[in-house]
């Protein structure tokens, strides 16, 4: 029975009566109206206790109408969706079958055992487990902790894992571009928008509300001799008559960016959808007019104590009487006099009013408000019976987004508040958030700070005459009695009392933002939207400043808790970055690659054969290479043509080796050196015409190195004759590895010779494939076995593989992956990025000091000279072997003087880089940086791994572990 | 952020690379041109205003060009915006 | 010392207080300033009170002044993800923050102040088998000299954070994790309060909302600092003002090898114990803990360019949260509820600078990025040490600022002189 509900349909413009709902709150089967919120459906059920405060489990209700809810937190679980704890329940719209429950209660809210915790709000004063829980040292972790984290938290979550990739939602992410964006849609914002929409402004108009109207829908205030519902009606069908004019219900505009960019979320069905709007404006209005706030007095947060405005919308929007017997404390005497006015039209008695001069000093009942004590001027105590309280100590201007980009508000002393400022960057500010309360003044406002965007963004418009912030009658806030205020809330959520905060600024915490972090006043899921006010006035009370001076804490986006899952939208699970796959990855896919996920890519990790394991598949892999042939995706290395008269110079500067004289059709390794001397990265360059190079990067620095080429040739050296074109995606790279390659090289149907002579080791030649695609041949080895890398177009990458199997059937060649290319290249002690080349290495480190040119000016040369980098302590590359032979050396060691068993703790002397079972050598070897370890040829000592409870005597030697003359790729 | 790209107008930040402070190095030319010192000074000390930065910006998903901006580290406002071959490049003699 | 007052707080003042009517002493009292002070301290964040509270526990030295432009520890030591872990591979990296690692344990009572010191674990997840390497040579490293680590493959991680994502078929799959179970999280805005509250009660003058607006040197020697209240003269100065480097030290002619960027961290709404470890994500950065209070915490990369505005882009909070859902599918359940940024200054190989600087007696804490918090009690006992004698101590000395004329550089990341990149 909603016992509440008033009958009379000349109430309840929100809700559908012809939809019922039905609904459970904690168990109990309920029933509502389309339209109503969880708030407005347990009020008409006559349910006012929704939950638990958070620290001394108080039995609180419904404190407001809106976002700015401190007190009825719900949990809500739509049928076959996860629960979503923390919601306000005056923000969740009312769902068939909706699952609501309250927090934050042991067994139930209604006799919660933990309420005893309300009975010690001194000990529980604030910052009380700073003061405590000191003994013994570990003692807070071990036993404090735990008790403190089970009673802090408000609701609980399900953290079972969903399956794959997280939540299935309906989240969307999308962009909106305007002219004039309006947030609020009551009358400044409507006004406004309309005066914008006239002038033919690309205007976007968003509502957090279902309705548009704001205050107009239950202030029910004329406009000149039309009633409100009427104008809004006309605004909104004139707004809809203009295609250039986007409406957004829903839709909370949470945070204000730089240059125009307003994020905001609107809510879809509940509760796995929405949309996230980024949203760039020209122009900003903001029109989020005001919250009210609380009066502060002992005891003032029992259920039924309800901010007057929340109690007239309940009345006027919903048709929800939620009392029947009303005390009225609101402190603006025209908002009192509507205060009643209301009531009584909706049959709500009036218990009496607080004048002015008095005080409230207490309120009684234990899960709703009986009474109310009132001490009158002539000190004598009054106490009235009521179901119902109204309290309103004016209105707090909703400023946040004004303030979002920082600045701090201006504090208005008509309206002795903090008010949104006029004008700042793209954002006007019009009618409650300037301060401004009265219906005309905000029209009138409204249009004048309308017409003043539509002329700042070139759409003229004659400005109307400036209304400033204005009060009729300034409010007489009723003053909090003195003692006893360990129960009088400033803020509802974190249970924070105007005692504590007058405790927290006699121990010396006078900043506003250190009252703020030691009490966590306005740190709630509400962000302090109805307490910081008070908060404020409470400090200046008690510091003696004045509250202009006392300033406030920072304002920063969100303005009202927003979904992860809005935020993630679509990029959960695969979705959360592209991945890139090579061109192979189709052909690969059909031959049973494993692939791996690495960085940006997908890479083809090895080709296992029936039954095979990792290990086996590479040693057979390494062993084909070796032995035979084999052929290896290399297309994601970084592929840079460099073109110009002065191409020959620029790689000169770039390289720290001599590159300069490299005949037409030669290749060259090159090292490159970052700014401050360390090695950025190698590759290779290789001439293709005169004034015609292309030059390769790692994998891993392919982007890094783009920027690098191209920053240096715009900006640093413009005059330069250089022009760099990035074909990284245009070519495919397939390396053809092994003795046997030049027969397979032979056999492809290129239209060039590959005779020996003609194509010797680090040559490049051009030719076409079988008459057709051109393609590009490098005899070039990472591997150290002969080997030509064929760069392909990329788009003939599958027909050449396929050619390549077939060609090779014969030779038995064999596909291998990058586990076997690490193999290969450890064996022959070649560098790769993110190991050896870490970003800390000089070439001197790396035992390429003899590469490094004395010739000429190159990039990185002067501070290579630094002494800290040609210091003889630094560490420097070696190549390890375990010295007995056939022990394994552990992967991640690193190097000590002793083994594990003899000392725990001791020098780090240096760290593997790499370390592998060698097929080809037939033992374990490994690449270190060792300290000093160039000198140190033929040392032994221990690679280490505590983790893995392991160490090994190694051997100190070079890095090539194999073919160290280079016979094979110079075959 | 939305960037004004001297080519392609304003665009969101996510299409940019930052790309440091438009600090010039030293000339490069024979070894002897190269000194730690000058060296030292231009790749590590940095005004760090608060204000007004000038500063390279690399436009990743647009016109793949490095451009030269004047932005306000407080503000973030932009003053300026130039094509990396209109700023003014001083000192730059080793163009042979 | 007329400010020497000692507050003893426990759980049996705290009942003495809720029972009777005397209320709690000031420990904040705002001093009048001296004409002069052996050492000026410019900056009230987490390192410079450290430094004060070591001053005088260790040294005696309590003729001391902390001059803070706001409120205590307003800036990066409110502004940060409240971990404590020693991670590091490079050996002064190493050092100094596990040094910083075993001082939390003792400290809340050494200050008489609960600085909430929770070593629930720290756990760096890896992506990839040459990511695993890396964590188990680092994990080797911390062993080998003396600190706890081990590596968990998948298996071991389900046991340990059961709430994790293993799927095979995650963006970024994992494959392992490092765990430093000493690592944790600590109340952030409590360490400056029990530092400041512990050098208060030795007699050190704190001073909020006081400006240092010039700094006056004779003969390459520093004279007296200048504030809006007025000149003070001292012997020897530390500039410890995380975000403000370049320009605090800017103000004794000193040019720094410094940018400062954007930092942003965020948390979501209060719910019950649901995790109870610190998670890092590292295919582009996202760490997770749950605060006391219930929050999720969470943070990441810098924005990546120079930026002073304590504001942030929001694309940056975007790509910590599409990771953190990678990491706890749960999360996409909670709500972003509060969100700050600060100033982190970063040098050119992305580590701390400590130590002398060509001006006599001048001495600066700088460019500690987004590392600083974690050293913080650390710092101050080095800092300390070095204002108080003349020797340097040796974990600071690598730290120097001359490391970048002579390459002696301390880049963990192997990043090099790109400062939005570490």
């Amino acid at each position: 029975m909603q016992t509440n509900r008033i009958q009379s349909s000349g109430f309840g413009n929100a809700i559908d009566r012809s939809r019922p709902l039905t609904f459970t709150f904690d168990g109990r089967k309920l029933t509502g109206y389309s339209g109503d919120t969880v708030a407005s459906a347990l009020l008409a059920n006559n349910i006012h206790l929704v939950g638990r405060s958070i620290k001394f489990h108080r039995p609180r209700g419904i404190l407001s109408c809106g976002v700015e809810e401190p007190s009825a937190i719900v949990r809500c679980t739509a049928p076959g969706l996860n629960p979503v704890p923390n919601l306000k329940a005056t923000e969740v719209l009312l769902s068939e079958g909706l699952i609501v429950e309250s927090q934050n209660s042991w067994p139930t809210r209604n006799f919660d055992v933990f309420g005893l915790l309300s009975f010690g709000p001194r000990f529980l004063q604030a910052g009380f487990y700073y003061k405590t829980f000191l003994w013994p040292h570990f003692g807070w972790h071990r036993f404090y902790e735990k008790v403190i984290r089970n009673f802090a938290g408000l609701g609980r979550i399900r953290t079972e894992i969903p399956g794959t990739g997280g939540y299935p939602t309906n989240m969307d992410q999308r962009n909106k571009f305007c002219q004039v964006l309006v947030i609020g849609s009551g009358p400044a914002g409507m006004n406004a928008a309309l005066v914008c929409a006239r002038k033919g402004a690309r205007v976007v108009l968003v509502e957090q509300e279902p309705t548009f109207g704001g205050s107009l829908l239950w202030r029910k205030q004329a406009i000149g001799n039309i009633t409100a519902d009427r104008w809004i009606s006309d605004a909104l069908d004139e707004l809809s008559q203009y295609p250039h004019v986007t409406q957004l219900p829903r839709t909370q505009a949470f945070g204000h960016y730089d240059h125009g960019m307003v994020l905001a979320y609107q809510s879809g069905e509940w509760p796995d959808s929405g949309i996230f709007w980024k949203i760039h404006a020209e122009r900003i209005l903001l029109a989020s007019g005001a919250i009210e706030r609380p009066l502060v007095f002992p005891n003032n947060d029992r259920p039924g104590i309800m901010l007057a405005g929340a109690v007239r919308k309940y009345l006027n929007r919903y048709a929800v009487r939620p009392g029947r017997r009303a005390f009225i404390a609101v402190a603006d005497d025209n908002e009192r006099k509507a205060t009643i006015s209301d009531c009584v039209a909706a049959n709500i008695e009036i218990a009496a009013c607080l004048e002015h001069g008095q005080q409230i000093v207490d309120t009684n009942g234990r899960r709703r408000v009986r009474s109310v004590s009132v001490k009158t001027a002539e000190n004598k105590i009054i106490k009235h019976n009521c179901d119902l309280v109204c309290v309103s100590g004016g209105w707090t201007p909703t400023v946040h987004l004004a303030a979002h980009l920082q600045g701090n508000l201006q504090f208005d002393n008509e309206v002795q508040t903090f008010i949104a400022p006029e004008h700042r960057g793209p954002l006007l500010s019009v009618g409650a958030s300037r301060g401004i309360f009265n219906l005309e003044s905000i029209l009138s406002n409204s249009e004048y700070q309308a017409h003043k965007a539509m002329t700042q963004i070139g759409l003229s418009g004659e400005c109307g005459s400036n209304q400033t912030a204005k009060v009729e009658n300034p409010i007489d806030r009723p003053d909090l009695p003195a003692g006893s205020n360990y129960r009088a809330f400033v803020d509802f959520q974190n249970d924070v009392t105007a005692a504590d905060l007058v405790q927290t600024v006699s121990e010396g915490y006078r900043d506003i933002e250190l009252v703020k972090r030691y009490t966590a006043t306005g740190m709630g899921t509400d962000q302090g939207k109805t307490s910081w006010t008070n908060a404020i006035d409470q400090v200046a009370a008690a510091t003696g400043e004045p509250p202009e001076q006392l300033a406030h804490t920072t304002f920063r986006p969100p303005y009202s808790p927003i979904p992860f899952a809005g935020i993630a939208a679509a990029r959960t699970g695969e979705q959360m970055k592209p991945i890139r796959r090579t061109p192979t990855h189709r052909v690969f896919e059909q031959m049973g690659c494993v692939f791996q996920k690495s960085g940006d890519w997908l890479y083809s990790r090895y080709f296992p054969q029936i039954d095979e394991s990792l290990e086996q598949a590479v040693a057979r892999e390494v062993q084909a290479v070796r032995t035979g042939v084999g052929f290896v995706d290399m297309s994601t290395l970084g592929k840079f043509e460099v073109r110009g008269q002065d191409a020959e110079n620029f790689l000169s500067r770039v390289y720290c080796n001599n590159v300069s004289g490299l005949p037409i059709g030669k290749i060259r390794y090159g090292l490159m050196l970052r700014e401050d001397g360390i090695v950025f990265d190698d590759g290779v360059v290789a001439r293709l015409g005169d004034e015609h190079y292309i030059v390769t990067a790692t994998t891993a620095n392919s982007h890094a190195v783009w920027l690098w080429l191209t920053k240096l040739a715009q900006i640093q050296w413009p005059a330069l004759d250089v022009t760099l074109t990035n074909v990284s995606e245009n070519w495919a790279s397939i390396a053809i590895a092994g003795p046997r390659s030049r027969e397979i090289l032979g056999r492809l149907g290129l239209d060039i010779d590959s005779s020996q002579l003609d194509f010797p080791f680090a040559a490049v030649r051009e030719g076409r494939l079988q008459g057709d695609a051109s393609c590009r041949i490098f005899s070039v080895s990472y591997s150290g076995e002969l080997c030509f890398e064929v760069n392909i177009p990329a788009g003939y990458t599958s027909g050449f593989v396929e050619r390549l199997l077939e060609i090779g059937a014969d030779f038995g060649i064999t596909p291998y992956g990058l586990e076997a290319l690490d193999v290969l290249r450890i064996e022959k002690g070649h560098l790769t990025v993110g190991r050896e080349i870490d970003g800390r290495t000089t070439p001197g480190d790396l035992g390429l000091a003899k590469m490094v040119s004395n010739n000429k000016d190159f990039i990185g040369r002067a501070l290579l000279r630094r002494p800290g980098l040609q210091s003889d302590d630094r560490l420097q590359l070696v190549g390890l072997t375990a010295a007995d032979g056939v022990s394994e050396i552990p992967i991640g060691g690193v190097l000590a003087e002793s083994s594990l068993t003899q000392s725990s703790r001791q020098e780090v002397n240096g760290y593997l880089t790499a370390a592998v079972f060698s097929p080809t050598v037939g033992k374990s070897i490994a690449l270190a940086l060792l300290r000093n370890g160039h000198r140190r040829d033929g040392e032994e000592l221990w690679a280490v791994s505590p983790v893995a409870g392991a160490s090994t005597k190694v051997k100190v030697g070079t890095t090539c572990f194999y073919d160290a003359s280079g016979d094979r790729f110079n075959a | 952020m939305l960037i004004p790209c001297p080519w392609c107008g304003p665009r969101d930040e996510r299409e940019f690379d930052f790309g440091g402070s438009d600090a010039k190095f030293p000339s490069i030319g024979t070894p002897r041109d190269s000194t730690t010192d000058t060296w030292y000074e231009a790749v590590h000390i940095r005004e760090n205003a608060r204000g007004d930065t000038r500063e390279l910006w690399y436009h990743l998903s647009g016109c793949e060009r490095w451009i030269c901006l004047t932005r306000d580290s407080v503000t973030h406002e932009f003053t300026n915006a130039s094509t990396s071959d209109q700023g003014e490049h001083p000192g730059e003699s080793d163009a042979d | 010392m007329e400010n020497s007052r000692k507050v003893r707080y426990s759980g049996h003042s705290l009942l003495r207080n809720a029972l009777g009517s005397k209320p709690w002493p000031n420990i904040f009292p705002t001093p009048e300033l001296r004409p002069r002070y052996d050492i000026v301290i410019i900056g009230g964040g987490g390192h410079g009170l450290a430094t004060a509270h070591y001053l005088a526990t260790r040294f005696g030295e309590t003729n001391v002044a902390v001059l803070e432009s706001g409120w205590l520890g307003g800036g990066n030591t409110a502004r940060n993800t409240a971990i404590v872990r020693s991670d590091y591979l490079l050996d002064a990296s190493f050092a100094l923050k596990n040094f910083s690692l075993e001082l939390w344990g003792s400290l809340s009572r050494e200050l008489g102040f609960n600085l909430m010191y929770s070593p629930r674990g720290y756990v760096d997840l890896a992506h990839s088998d040459g990511e695993l390497e890396d964590h188990t040579l680092r994990a080797n490293a911390m062993c080998l000299r003396g600190a706890e680590a081990r590596i968990l493959n998948r298996e071991e991680l389900k046991q340990r954070v059961p709430q994790i994502d293993l799927s095979e078929t995650a963006r970024f799959p994992i494959v392992g994790g490092l765990v430093q179970e000493k690592g944790g999280i600590v109340r952030h805005d409590a360490i400056a309060w029990g530092f400041a509250k512990s050098a208060v009660g030795a007699g050190i003058h704190v001073v909020q909302h006081c400006p240092v607006i010039g700094i006056q040197t004779d003969a390459g020697k520093v004279r007296s600092v200048q504030t809006t209240r007025g000149t003070i003269e001292c012997e020897r100065v530390l500039i410890s003002v995380a975000g403000a480097s370049s320009q605090v030290a800017g103000l004794a002619g000193l040019s720094m090898p410094i940018e400062s960027v954007n930092m942003q961290a965020f948390v979501t709404e209060p719910v019950k114990p649901a995790l109870d470890v610190v998670v890092n994500y590292n295919a582009g950065f996202c760490y997770i803990s749950q605060t006391d209070k219930g929050e999720f915490i969470l943070g990441g990369n810098s924005d990546g360019y120079p930026s002073f505005a304590k504001r942030g882009s929001f694309s940056t909070i975007e790509n910590v949260v599409v990771r953190a859902i990678q990491i706890l599918p749960f999360l996409s359940n909670l709500r972003l509820m509060r969100h700050w940024s600060g100033t982190a200054d970063i040098t050119m190989d992305g580590n701390a600078i400590m130590g002398a600087t060509p001006i006599e007696n001048l001495y600066v804490n700088c460019g500690w990025g987004y590392t600083g918090f974690k050293a913080t009690p650390a710092v101050g006992w080095v800092m300390a040490e070095q204002l108080a004698g003349n020797a340097t101590p040796d974990l600071i000395r690598p730290f120097s600022l001359d490391r970048f004329e002579n390459g002696k550089l301390i880049d963990d990341g192997g990043v090099g002189p790109y400062t939005w990149l570490h």
